[in-house]
């Protein structure tokens, strides 16, 4: 594995609106280095969906510090997000998203499902942003637990052009 | 009908025709719960044009938005069905993430158009 362009490793809160400050911001730096549009956009799609999931469904309280995570090397980036769960039902509907996805023909094809599910269920769309991440980030989502209750999710993005505008 | 302004997300709506609104969507929809913003007003719109009557859904300007956007849109296509009015949901086909996202909107439509719903239009456009 190649030697890391950049990483960045910035402490998470539960504070919604840092997610698209966090991304706005990683969407600069991308920039910078991959002349891709579409990798730079797509990145930063998966920052912010992992966040979101973070935010939304993670065990936040005095003293809780989470941790975004982006490793960038010359070929793919890495995000990884670490926070504390909410209970043991939280890890198992996480694993069971994962598997779903893993277990599905194609990323599309999980991806449509949880949309159709989204129709016919207004709520909370549970897994949609992981099923996104799949799809659009064509990445492999992994999910590593701890013994204390947190969890680390990483998505690995390989580049769609092979090229990167900075040498490094 | 009005305009929608909520934070980061703008929505002109413009009336091309009568019960025809365009609505232009600008800037992001990154929301906790953008169903709560989106879905009061969507519903407005398809009582404004009534049955038969169309709602353009313009996103080529929207720079960004989340998955919980995506939930809404086809809660939103769902409850235009549910009333007989016809949608037509405009994107930048030349981007990626619009045209992922809009692919796999077509696949579920198609899904529902096939167990007898109201066929939605797709328009790919390139914004210049």
């Amino acid at each position: 594995m190649s030697a890391p362009l950049f990483l960045i490793d910035l402490p998470l809160s539960e504070d919604w609106d840092a997610v698209e400050a966090m991304r706005t911001t990683l969407l600069g730096c991308l920039g910078v280095l991959y002349p891709s549009r579409d990798y730079c956009e797509t990145v930063g799609m998966i920052v912010a969906e992992l966040l979101e999931n973070a935010v939304k469904y993670g065990a936040w309280g005095p003293g809780v510090v989470g941790r975004l995570r982006v490793t960038g090397r010359e070929a793919e980036v890495e995000i990884a997000v670490r926070n504390r769960l909410r209970d043991g039902s939280d890890a198992a509907r996480l694993r069971a998203v994962i598997a779903e996805i893993d277990a599905a023909r194609t990323p599309a094809e999980a991806y449509v499902e949880r949309l159709r599910l989204a129709a016919l269920n207004p709520g909370p769309s549970g897994g949609l942003g992981l099923a996104r991440i799949s799809y659009e980030g064509s990445c492999r989502l992994s999910a590593h637990f701890e013994s204390d209750g947190w969890v680390e999710v990483r998505a690995l993005a390989a580049q769609f052009d092979t090229s990167i505008a900075a040498s490094a | 009908m009005e305009d929608l302004n909520a934070g980061e997300l703008q929505i002109k709506c413009e009336a091309p025709a009568p019960s025809s609104l365009a609505l232009r969507m600008r800037g992001k929809s990154t929301s906790r719960e953008p169903a709560k913003i989106l879905m009061p007003y969507l519903t407005r719109c398809l009582e404004a044009v009534g049955k038969n009557g169309t709602v353009a859904v313009h996103f080529e300007q929207l720079d960004h938005f989340n998955s919980s956007t995506i939930a809404a849109i086809v809660q939103f296509i769902n409850a235009a069905q549910d009333k007989s009015t016809h949608v037509e949901l405009h994107y930048d086909g030349a981007l990626r993430w619009q045209a992922l996202s809009f692919d796999a909107l077509k696949r579920v439509v198609k899904a529902f158009e096939q167990a007898g719903r109201m066929p939605v239009r797709f328009v790919e456009v390139r914004r210049t």
